[in-house]
Protein backbone atom coordinates (compact mmCIF):
# COMPACT_ATOMS: atom_id res chain seq x y z
CA UNK A 1 0.00 0.00 0.00
CA UNK A 2 1.05 3.84 -0.47
CA UNK A 3 2.27 6.13 2.39
CA UNK A 4 3.77 4.93 5.52
CA UNK A 5 2.95 1.90 7.62
CA UNK A 6 4.44 0.82 10.87
CA UNK A 7 3.46 -3.01 12.45
CA UNK A 8 4.01 -3.48 16.23
CA UNK A 9 6.89 -2.19 15.98
CA UNK A 10 9.35 -2.83 19.41
CA UNK A 11 12.88 -1.52 19.63
CA UNK A 12 15.15 -2.18 23.05
CA UNK A 13 18.60 -1.08 23.51
CA UNK A 14 21.63 -2.66 25.40
CA UNK A 15 22.76 -0.73 28.11
CA UNK A 16 25.26 -2.21 30.75
CA UNK A 17 24.69 -5.55 29.70
CA UNK A 18 20.83 -4.94 30.42
CA UNK A 19 18.12 -4.93 27.65
CA UNK A 20 16.15 -1.09 28.01
CA UNK A 21 12.74 -1.51 26.17
CA UNK A 22 12.77 2.40 24.21
CA UNK A 23 9.26 1.08 22.11
CA UNK A 24 6.93 -1.34 22.73
CA UNK A 25 4.26 -2.61 19.95
CA UNK A 26 3.88 0.83 18.26
CA UNK A 27 1.16 0.84 15.17
CA UNK A 28 0.83 3.41 13.06
CA UNK A 29 -0.84 4.69 9.37
CA UNK A 30 -0.45 7.21 7.34
CA UNK A 31 -1.48 7.32 3.57
CA UNK A 32 0.47 9.05 1.05
CA UNK A 33 0.48 12.74 0.94
CA UNK A 34 -0.68 12.86 4.84
CA UNK A 35 1.23 14.53 7.08
CA UNK A 36 1.68 12.88 10.86
CA UNK A 37 2.83 14.40 13.84
CA UNK A 38 4.36 12.58 17.00
CA UNK A 39 4.27 14.31 20.33
CA UNK A 40 5.22 12.81 23.67
CA UNK A 41 7.09 13.29 26.87
CA UNK A 42 11.49 13.09 26.59
CA UNK A 43 12.96 9.55 25.91
CA UNK A 44 9.40 8.12 25.12
CA UNK A 45 11.38 6.77 21.61
CA UNK A 46 9.55 8.99 19.08
CA UNK A 47 13.09 9.76 17.38
CA UNK A 48 14.26 6.32 17.75
CA UNK A 49 10.80 5.29 15.48
CA UNK A 50 11.70 7.90 13.00
CA UNK A 51 15.26 6.79 13.13
CA UNK A 52 14.12 3.02 12.06
CA UNK A 53 11.76 4.51 9.55
CA UNK A 54 15.27 6.17 7.91
CA UNK A 55 16.57 2.86 8.41
CA UNK A 56 19.59 4.36 10.25
CA UNK A 57 18.62 1.13 12.92
CA UNK A 58 16.58 -1.61 12.39
CA UNK A 59 13.63 -2.11 14.89
CA UNK A 60 13.94 -5.40 17.30
CA UNK A 61 10.21 -6.34 16.21
CA UNK A 62 7.85 -5.58 13.86
CA UNK A 63 7.53 -4.27 10.22
CA UNK A 64 7.89 -1.07 8.97
CA UNK A 65 6.42 -0.04 5.06
CA UNK A 66 7.58 2.75 3.08
CA UNK A 67 4.70 2.39 0.38
CA UNK A 68 4.79 -1.11 0.32
CA UNK A 69 8.69 -1.29 0.43
CA UNK A 70 11.06 -1.71 3.66
CA UNK A 71 12.85 0.85 4.92
CA UNK A 72 16.24 -0.38 3.68
CA UNK A 73 14.96 -0.44 0.20
CA UNK A 74 13.56 2.81 0.62
CA UNK A 75 17.04 4.41 1.73
CA UNK A 76 19.04 2.60 -0.72
CA UNK A 77 16.58 4.04 -3.62
CA UNK A 78 16.77 7.66 -1.98
CA UNK A 79 13.01 7.86 -1.10
CA UNK A 80 13.80 9.38 2.67
CA UNK A 81 14.05 12.75 3.23
CA UNK A 82 15.10 13.91 6.89
CA UNK A 83 15.63 17.05 8.96
CA UNK A 84 17.55 16.83 12.06
CA UNK A 85 16.89 19.33 14.67
CA UNK A 86 20.34 20.78 14.31
CA UNK A 87 20.20 21.97 10.39
CA UNK A 88 23.57 19.84 9.94
CA UNK A 89 24.81 21.69 7.59
CA UNK A 90 28.44 21.34 6.29
CA UNK A 91 30.70 24.20 7.17
CA UNK A 92 32.47 24.24 4.01
CA UNK A 93 29.86 24.23 1.59
CA UNK A 94 27.79 27.42 0.37
CA UNK A 95 24.00 27.31 0.77
CA UNK A 96 23.49 26.27 -2.82
CA UNK A 97 26.01 23.17 -2.53
CA UNK A 98 24.30 22.25 0.56
CA UNK A 99 21.32 21.91 -0.99
CA UNK A 100 22.83 20.16 -4.08
CA UNK A 101 24.72 17.45 -1.51
CA UNK A 102 22.28 14.78 -2.30
CA UNK A 103 21.89 14.73 -5.75
CA UNK A 104 26.41 14.30 -5.56
CA UNK A 105 25.78 11.14 -4.02
CA UNK A 106 22.52 9.94 -6.50
CA UNK A 107 24.85 10.61 -9.17
CA UNK A 108 24.70 12.88 -12.50
CA UNK A 109 22.04 10.55 -13.94
CA UNK A 110 19.42 11.82 -11.85
CA UNK A 111 17.34 14.17 -12.96
CA UNK A 112 15.10 16.62 -10.19
CA UNK A 113 12.14 17.26 -10.28
CA UNK A 114 13.00 20.65 -8.89
CA UNK A 115 16.56 22.31 -9.22
CA UNK A 116 18.39 23.21 -6.18
CA UNK A 117 18.17 26.65 -7.28
CA UNK A 118 14.26 26.33 -7.56
CA UNK A 119 14.31 24.65 -3.65
CA UNK A 120 16.42 27.36 -2.48
CA UNK A 121 13.82 30.06 -3.57
CA UNK A 122 11.42 27.82 -2.64
CA UNK A 123 11.80 28.17 0.44
CA UNK A 124 13.00 31.48 0.91
CA UNK A 125 16.73 32.10 0.73
CA UNK A 126 16.86 33.37 -2.76
CA UNK A 127 19.73 35.81 -2.97
CA UNK A 128 21.68 33.67 -0.34
CA UNK A 129 22.66 30.87 -2.81
CA UNK A 130 26.28 31.38 -2.41
CA UNK A 131 26.29 32.17 1.53
CA UNK A 132 28.38 30.28 4.14
CA UNK A 133 25.80 28.61 6.68
CA UNK A 134 27.81 30.65 9.39
CA UNK A 135 26.04 33.96 7.87
CA UNK A 136 22.92 32.54 8.16
CA UNK A 137 20.02 33.08 11.32
CA UNK A 138 19.07 29.54 12.76
CA UNK A 139 15.83 30.04 11.05
CA UNK A 140 17.71 29.90 7.66
CA UNK A 141 19.74 27.73 8.26
CA UNK A 142 16.83 24.59 9.21
CA UNK A 143 15.03 26.05 5.80
CA UNK A 144 18.28 25.49 3.92
CA UNK A 145 17.97 21.75 5.29
CA UNK A 146 14.02 21.84 4.65
CA UNK A 147 15.16 22.38 0.98
CA UNK A 148 18.14 19.80 0.78
CA UNK A 149 15.82 17.07 2.42
CA UNK A 150 13.32 17.63 -0.83
CA UNK A 151 16.22 18.12 -3.57
CA UNK A 152 15.83 14.00 -4.07
CA UNK A 153 12.27 13.98 -4.52
CA UNK A 154 11.64 11.86 -1.48
CA UNK A 155 8.27 9.88 -1.24
CA UNK A 156 8.42 10.41 2.39
CA UNK A 157 10.15 13.00 4.78
CA UNK A 158 10.63 12.66 7.96
CA UNK A 159 11.10 16.02 10.82
CA UNK A 160 12.94 15.44 14.11
CA UNK A 161 11.78 18.31 15.96
CA UNK A 162 12.88 20.58 13.26
CA UNK A 163 11.85 23.80 14.75
CA UNK A 164 12.65 23.09 18.88
CA UNK A 165 15.72 25.45 18.73
CA UNK A 166 13.59 28.77 17.38
CA UNK A 167 11.75 30.93 19.58
CA UNK A 168 7.83 30.91 19.39
CA UNK A 169 7.31 33.42 16.87
CA UNK A 170 10.17 32.24 14.28
CA UNK A 171 8.61 28.90 15.20
CA UNK A 172 4.96 29.59 13.60
CA UNK A 173 6.35 31.22 10.57
CA UNK A 174 8.59 27.58 9.49
CA UNK A 175 5.47 26.33 10.42
CA UNK A 176 3.13 27.45 7.70
CA UNK A 177 6.72 27.86 5.69
CA UNK A 178 7.03 24.19 5.55
CA UNK A 179 3.06 23.51 5.28
CA UNK A 180 3.48 26.10 2.34
CA UNK A 181 6.17 23.68 0.41
CA UNK A 182 4.68 20.81 1.29
CA UNK A 183 1.38 21.70 -0.44
CA UNK A 184 3.53 22.42 -3.32
CA UNK A 185 5.46 18.83 -2.95
CA UNK A 186 2.90 17.04 -2.04
CA UNK A 187 5.06 14.77 0.01
CA UNK A 188 4.07 12.15 2.60
CA UNK A 189 5.57 13.33 6.18
CA UNK A 190 6.03 12.79 9.91
CA UNK A 191 7.21 15.11 12.41
CA UNK A 192 8.29 14.68 15.71
CA UNK A 193 7.95 17.59 17.92
CA UNK A 194 7.81 18.66 21.66
CA UNK A 195 4.72 21.17 20.71
CA UNK A 196 0.75 20.13 21.30
CA UNK A 197 -0.07 23.39 19.00
CA UNK A 198 2.58 22.52 16.40
CA UNK A 199 1.80 19.15 16.01
CA UNK A 200 -2.55 19.99 15.45
CA UNK A 201 -1.71 22.91 13.49
CA UNK A 202 0.95 20.81 11.06
CA UNK A 203 -1.02 17.49 11.08
CA UNK A 204 -3.75 15.31 9.75
CA UNK A 205 -3.01 12.61 12.18
CA UNK A 206 -1.30 13.41 15.68
CA UNK A 207 -0.01 10.15 17.75
CA UNK A 208 0.16 10.74 21.37
CA UNK A 209 3.18 9.05 22.90
CA UNK A 210 3.62 7.92 26.61
CA UNK A 211 7.05 7.09 28.11
CA UNK A 212 8.94 4.10 29.63
CA UNK A 213 8.22 1.85 27.20
CA UNK A 214 7.60 4.07 24.67
CA UNK A 215 4.06 3.44 22.66
CA UNK A 216 1.07 5.09 21.21
CA UNK A 217 -1.89 6.21 23.76
CA UNK A 218 -3.86 8.22 21.57
CA UNK A 219 -4.57 9.34 18.05
CA UNK A 220 -6.06 12.39 17.00
CA UNK A 221 -7.84 13.11 13.60
CA UNK A 222 -7.26 16.80 12.86
CA UNK A 223 -9.67 17.47 10.07
CA UNK A 224 -9.11 21.27 10.02
CA UNK A 225 -9.36 22.35 6.81
CA UNK A 226 -6.17 23.73 4.57
CA UNK A 227 -4.50 25.67 3.97
CA UNK A 228 -3.91 26.27 7.64
CA UNK A 229 -3.43 29.59 8.44
CA UNK A 230 -2.57 31.63 11.96
CA UNK A 231 -6.57 31.88 11.88
CA UNK A 232 -7.17 28.36 12.06
CA UNK A 233 -5.42 28.90 15.44
CA UNK A 234 -9.15 30.63 16.79
CA UNK A 235 -10.87 27.79 15.36
CA UNK A 236 -12.61 25.96 18.54
CA UNK A 237 -12.17 22.91 16.98
CA UNK A 238 -8.21 23.29 17.23
CA UNK A 239 -8.53 24.47 20.69
CA UNK A 240 -10.82 21.15 21.37
CA UNK A 241 -8.13 18.85 19.36
CA UNK A 242 -5.44 20.78 21.24
CA UNK A 243 -6.92 19.78 24.93
CA UNK A 244 -7.60 16.42 24.08
CA UNK A 245 -4.01 15.76 22.89
CA UNK A 246 -3.56 17.88 26.27
CA UNK A 247 -5.54 15.53 28.68
CA UNK A 248 -3.79 12.29 26.48
CA UNK A 249 -0.28 13.46 27.24
CA UNK A 250 -0.74 14.17 30.93
CA UNK A 251 -3.28 11.27 31.38
CA UNK A 252 -0.51 9.09 32.08
CA UNK A 253 1.15 11.26 34.96
CA UNK A 254 -1.25 13.29 36.81
CA UNK A 255 -0.41 11.44 40.22
CA UNK A 256 3.09 12.05 39.44
CA UNK A 257 2.21 15.46 39.03
CA UNK A 258 0.12 16.07 41.78
CA UNK A 259 2.62 14.09 44.22
CA UNK A 260 5.68 16.43 42.98
CA UNK A 261 3.67 19.24 43.63
CA UNK A 262 2.23 17.90 47.20
CA UNK A 263 5.99 17.38 47.94
CA UNK A 264 7.38 20.52 46.72
CA UNK A 265 4.67 22.48 48.67
CA UNK A 266 5.56 20.79 52.16
CA UNK A 267 9.03 21.07 51.52
CA UNK B 1 35.00 56.37 4.34
CA UNK B 2 38.07 57.98 6.48
CA UNK B 3 36.85 56.35 9.68
CA UNK B 4 37.30 53.10 8.56
CA UNK B 5 40.75 53.86 6.69
CA UNK B 6 41.44 55.51 10.67
CA UNK B 7 40.56 52.53 12.15
CA UNK B 8 42.52 50.35 9.62
CA UNK B 9 45.88 52.56 10.20
CA UNK B 10 44.99 52.11 14.18
CA UNK B 11 44.43 48.54 13.42
CA UNK B 12 47.89 47.92 11.54
CA UNK B 13 49.63 50.34 14.25
CA UNK B 14 48.43 47.80 17.00
CA UNK B 15 48.95 44.96 15.09
CA UNK B 16 52.51 45.35 13.47
CA UNK B 17 54.39 48.68 14.61
CA UNK B 18 53.99 48.85 18.53
CA UNK B 19 55.72 45.01 18.05
CA UNK B 20 58.07 46.17 16.26
CA UNK B 21 58.81 49.49 18.42
CA UNK B 22 59.29 47.27 21.22
CA UNK B 23 61.57 44.79 19.48
CA UNK B 24 63.80 47.83 18.18
CA UNK B 25 64.02 49.39 21.75
CA UNK B 26 65.45 46.27 23.43
CA UNK B 27 67.72 45.58 20.71
CA UNK B 28 69.08 48.86 20.56
CA UNK B 29 69.14 48.48 24.27
CA UNK B 30 70.76 45.58 23.91
CA UNK B 31 73.35 46.78 21.71
CA UNK B 32 73.99 50.18 24.06
CA UNK B 33 75.03 47.32 26.99
CA UNK B 34 76.92 44.85 25.06
CA UNK B 35 79.01 48.36 23.66
CA UNK B 36 79.65 49.63 27.38
CA UNK B 37 81.52 45.96 28.14
CA UNK B 38 79.15 44.66 31.09
CA UNK B 39 77.73 42.02 28.83
CA UNK B 40 79.64 38.35 28.32
CA UNK B 41 81.74 37.51 24.80
CA UNK B 42 79.06 34.90 23.62
CA UNK B 43 76.21 38.05 23.25
CA UNK B 44 77.47 40.40 20.59
CA UNK B 45 75.95 43.39 19.15
CA UNK B 46 72.85 43.51 17.70
CA UNK B 47 74.18 46.29 14.97
CA UNK B 48 77.59 43.95 14.17
CA UNK B 49 75.31 40.92 13.98
CA UNK B 50 72.80 43.41 11.06
CA UNK B 51 75.83 44.50 9.54
CA UNK B 52 77.11 40.66 8.98
CA UNK B 53 73.52 39.81 8.08
CA UNK B 54 74.22 42.16 4.87
CA UNK B 55 77.31 41.98 4.03
CA UNK B 56 77.53 38.07 3.57
CA UNK B 57 73.54 37.44 2.10
CA UNK B 58 75.14 35.92 -0.94
CA UNK B 59 76.50 33.34 1.26
CA UNK B 60 73.60 32.89 3.75
CA UNK B 61 70.91 32.87 0.90
CA UNK B 62 73.01 29.94 -0.79
CA UNK B 63 73.37 27.95 2.18
CA UNK B 64 69.78 29.06 3.43
CA UNK B 65 68.60 27.66 -0.34
CA UNK B 66 69.62 24.00 0.25
CA UNK B 67 68.19 23.98 3.91
CA UNK B 68 65.11 25.05 2.34
CA UNK B 69 64.90 22.45 0.05
CA UNK B 70 65.46 19.89 2.64
CA UNK B 71 62.88 21.09 4.91
CA UNK B 72 60.27 21.24 1.62
CA UNK B 73 60.93 17.89 1.02
CA UNK B 74 60.79 16.59 4.37
CA UNK B 75 57.37 18.00 5.45
CA UNK B 76 55.49 17.26 1.87
CA UNK B 77 57.25 13.34 2.45
CA UNK B 78 56.01 13.71 6.18
CA UNK B 79 52.33 15.05 5.23
CA UNK B 80 52.15 11.71 2.63
CA UNK B 81 53.43 9.13 4.59
CA UNK B 82 50.57 10.81 7.09
CA UNK B 83 47.95 10.98 4.72
CA UNK B 84 48.54 7.36 3.44
CA UNK B 85 48.73 6.13 6.91
CA UNK B 86 45.98 8.10 8.43
CA UNK B 87 43.79 7.30 5.85
CA UNK B 88 44.81 3.70 6.27
CA UNK B 89 43.81 3.74 9.53
CA UNK B 90 40.10 5.71 8.66
CA UNK B 91 39.46 2.38 6.95
CA UNK B 92 40.64 0.07 9.59
CA UNK B 93 39.66 1.39 12.98
CA UNK B 94 41.23 -1.18 14.77
CA UNK B 95 44.74 -0.30 13.50
CA UNK B 96 44.55 3.24 14.72
CA UNK B 97 45.15 2.63 18.87
CA UNK B 98 48.56 0.34 18.26
CA UNK B 99 49.45 2.82 15.42
CA UNK B 100 48.90 6.41 17.84
CA UNK B 101 50.81 4.31 20.57
CA UNK B 102 54.14 3.21 18.08
CA UNK B 103 53.97 6.98 16.74
CA UNK B 104 54.23 8.34 20.19
CA UNK B 105 57.33 5.95 21.30
CA UNK B 106 58.74 6.99 18.05
CA UNK B 107 58.25 10.37 18.08
CA UNK B 108 59.76 10.96 21.52
CA UNK B 109 62.90 9.56 20.43
CA UNK B 110 65.11 12.09 20.41
CA UNK B 111 66.51 12.82 17.02
CA UNK B 112 69.63 14.73 17.65
CA UNK B 113 70.53 11.28 19.26
CA UNK B 114 69.82 9.48 17.09
CA UNK B 115 70.39 11.14 13.61
CA UNK B 116 74.37 10.54 13.66
CA UNK B 117 73.43 6.67 13.70
CA UNK B 118 71.08 7.04 11.06
CA UNK B 119 73.87 8.97 9.10
CA UNK B 120 76.56 6.56 9.71
CA UNK B 121 73.61 3.61 8.32
CA UNK B 122 72.64 5.91 5.42
CA UNK B 123 75.36 7.80 4.44
CA UNK B 124 75.45 11.65 4.36
CA UNK B 125 73.38 11.95 1.34
CA UNK B 126 69.90 14.83 1.12
CA UNK B 127 67.87 11.45 1.63
CA UNK B 128 69.17 10.51 5.20
CA UNK B 129 68.96 14.37 5.93
CA UNK B 130 65.09 14.31 4.61
CA UNK B 131 64.58 11.37 6.10
CA UNK B 132 65.38 12.70 9.49
CA UNK B 133 62.80 15.80 8.48
CA UNK B 134 60.35 13.18 7.49
CA UNK B 135 60.79 11.35 10.98
CA UNK B 136 60.45 15.05 13.21
CA UNK B 137 57.13 16.26 11.17
CA UNK B 138 55.72 13.14 10.59
CA UNK B 139 53.73 12.39 14.33
CA UNK B 140 51.80 15.64 15.12
CA UNK B 141 50.52 15.39 11.11
CA UNK B 142 49.23 12.11 12.15
CA UNK B 143 47.91 13.07 14.81
CA UNK B 144 46.30 15.75 13.14
CA UNK B 145 44.51 13.41 10.42
CA UNK B 146 43.92 11.09 12.72
CA UNK B 147 41.71 13.53 14.80
CA UNK B 148 40.28 15.34 11.61
CA UNK B 149 39.07 12.46 9.92
CA UNK B 150 37.22 11.44 13.29
CA UNK B 151 35.81 14.63 13.59
CA UNK B 152 32.16 15.21 11.99
CA UNK B 153 29.60 15.24 14.12
CA UNK B 154 26.89 11.76 14.55
CA UNK B 155 24.41 14.24 12.97
CA UNK B 156 27.09 14.66 10.26
CA UNK B 157 26.83 10.78 9.90
CA UNK B 158 23.16 9.82 10.39
CA UNK B 159 22.53 12.52 7.01
CA UNK B 160 24.90 10.66 5.08
CA UNK B 161 23.44 6.63 6.26
CA UNK B 162 19.98 8.58 5.07
CA UNK B 163 21.43 9.53 2.03
CA UNK B 164 22.48 5.95 1.18
CA UNK B 165 26.57 7.10 0.71
CA UNK B 166 28.76 5.04 0.04
CA UNK B 167 31.38 4.74 2.00
CA UNK B 168 34.02 6.40 -0.43
CA UNK B 169 31.42 9.34 -0.68
CA UNK B 170 31.62 9.30 2.84
CA UNK B 171 34.91 9.88 3.06
CA UNK B 172 35.26 12.39 0.07
CA UNK B 173 32.50 14.50 1.17
CA UNK B 174 32.07 14.33 4.82
CA UNK B 175 35.45 13.06 6.58
CA UNK B 176 37.93 14.42 4.43
CA UNK B 177 36.79 18.28 4.23
CA UNK B 178 35.83 17.84 8.00
CA UNK B 179 39.52 16.93 8.84
CA UNK B 180 41.06 19.91 6.74
CA UNK B 181 41.21 22.67 9.55
CA UNK B 182 43.01 20.17 11.73
CA UNK B 183 45.29 19.21 8.79
CA UNK B 184 46.08 22.71 8.90
CA UNK B 185 46.92 22.91 12.82
CA UNK B 186 49.23 20.35 11.80
CA UNK B 187 50.95 21.47 9.04
CA UNK B 188 51.32 25.15 11.45
CA UNK B 189 52.95 23.09 13.93
CA UNK B 190 55.06 20.60 11.70
CA UNK B 191 56.28 23.48 9.21
CA UNK B 192 58.79 25.23 11.65
CA UNK B 193 59.83 21.91 12.91
CA UNK B 194 61.09 20.73 9.48
CA UNK B 195 63.40 23.77 9.22
CA UNK B 196 64.84 22.94 12.55
CA UNK B 197 64.79 18.77 10.97
CA UNK B 198 66.75 20.02 7.86
CA UNK B 199 69.35 22.30 10.19
CA UNK B 200 69.93 18.88 12.40
CA UNK B 201 70.05 16.81 9.36
CA UNK B 202 72.76 19.38 8.07
CA UNK B 203 74.58 19.43 11.73
CA UNK B 204 75.38 15.46 11.34
CA UNK B 205 77.17 16.15 8.36
CA UNK B 206 76.80 17.99 4.89
CA UNK B 207 78.16 20.52 2.56
CA UNK B 208 76.20 22.91 2.17
CA UNK B 209 73.12 24.31 4.27
CA UNK B 210 72.33 26.79 6.86
CA UNK B 211 73.48 24.07 9.58
CA UNK B 212 77.02 23.88 8.44
CA UNK B 213 77.56 27.71 8.80
CA UNK B 214 75.98 26.93 11.98
CA UNK B 215 78.54 24.50 13.14
CA UNK B 216 81.53 26.17 11.48
CA UNK B 217 80.54 29.01 13.37
CA UNK B 218 79.99 27.61 16.84
CA UNK B 219 83.26 25.59 16.06
CA UNK B 220 85.08 28.95 15.01
CA UNK B 221 83.78 31.27 17.95
CA UNK B 222 82.36 33.73 15.26
CA UNK B 223 79.78 34.82 18.01
CA UNK B 224 78.47 37.70 15.45
CA UNK B 225 78.03 34.73 12.60
CA UNK B 226 76.25 32.26 14.89
CA UNK B 227 73.94 34.66 15.97
CA UNK B 228 73.51 35.79 12.10
CA UNK B 229 72.41 32.12 11.16
CA UNK B 230 69.79 31.79 14.46
CA UNK B 231 68.36 35.10 12.98
CA UNK B 232 67.93 33.61 9.45
CA UNK B 233 66.89 30.23 10.76
CA UNK B 234 63.92 32.55 13.47
CA UNK B 235 62.64 34.02 10.02
CA UNK B 236 62.85 31.52 8.10
CA UNK B 237 60.82 28.98 10.35
CA UNK B 238 58.45 32.19 11.29
CA UNK B 239 57.95 32.40 6.97
CA UNK B 240 56.67 28.83 7.03
CA UNK B 241 54.02 29.11 9.40
CA UNK B 242 53.17 32.28 7.69
CA UNK B 243 53.25 30.44 4.24
CA UNK B 244 50.98 27.99 5.97
CA UNK B 245 48.19 30.35 7.05
CA UNK B 246 48.03 31.80 3.69
CA UNK B 247 47.61 28.42 1.99
CA UNK B 248 44.98 28.18 4.84
CA UNK B 249 43.05 31.19 3.70
CA UNK B 250 43.69 30.94 0.28
CA UNK B 251 42.08 27.61 0.14
CA UNK B 252 39.18 28.34 2.13
CA UNK B 253 39.53 26.46 5.30
CA UNK B 254 40.04 29.37 7.77
CA UNK B 255 37.19 29.22 9.79
CA UNK B 256 37.88 32.48 11.93
CA UNK B 257 38.10 34.20 8.18
CA UNK B 258 35.26 32.85 7.05
CA UNK B 259 32.91 34.15 10.57
CA UNK B 260 35.08 37.91 10.20
CA UNK B 261 32.93 38.05 6.70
Amino acid sequence: MAGLSIQNVSKSFQLDGRSVPALDGVSLELEEGQFGALIGPSGCGKSTLLRMVADVFAPTAGHIAINGAPPQQARRDHQIGFVFQEATLLPWRSVLDNVRLPLEILGPGHVPARSPEELVRLVGLGGYEHASPSQLSGGMQQRCAIARALVASPRILLLDEPFGALDEVMRYRMNFELLRIRAQTRTTALMVTHSIEEAVLMADRVFVFAAKPGRIVDTLEVDLPRPRRLGTMDDPRFNALVDHARHALFSQLPHEIDHEVAHAENV
Amino acid sequence: MPRTSERRVLEAASRWLAPAAVFLALALALDQWVARGGAPMTIPRPLDVLHLLLREQATLLHHLGFTVLTAGYGLLGALLLALVIGVAAYAWPRVEQPLLGYGAVLSSVPMIAIAPILSVWLGLTLGTRVLITVAICFFPLLVAILQGLRESRASEQELFTVLAATPLQRFRLLALPSAMPFLFVGLKIAAPLAVLGALIGEWNGAEEGLGVIMLNAMFGLQVQRLWATVVVACIVSSLTYAYICVIERVAGFDRTAQEAT
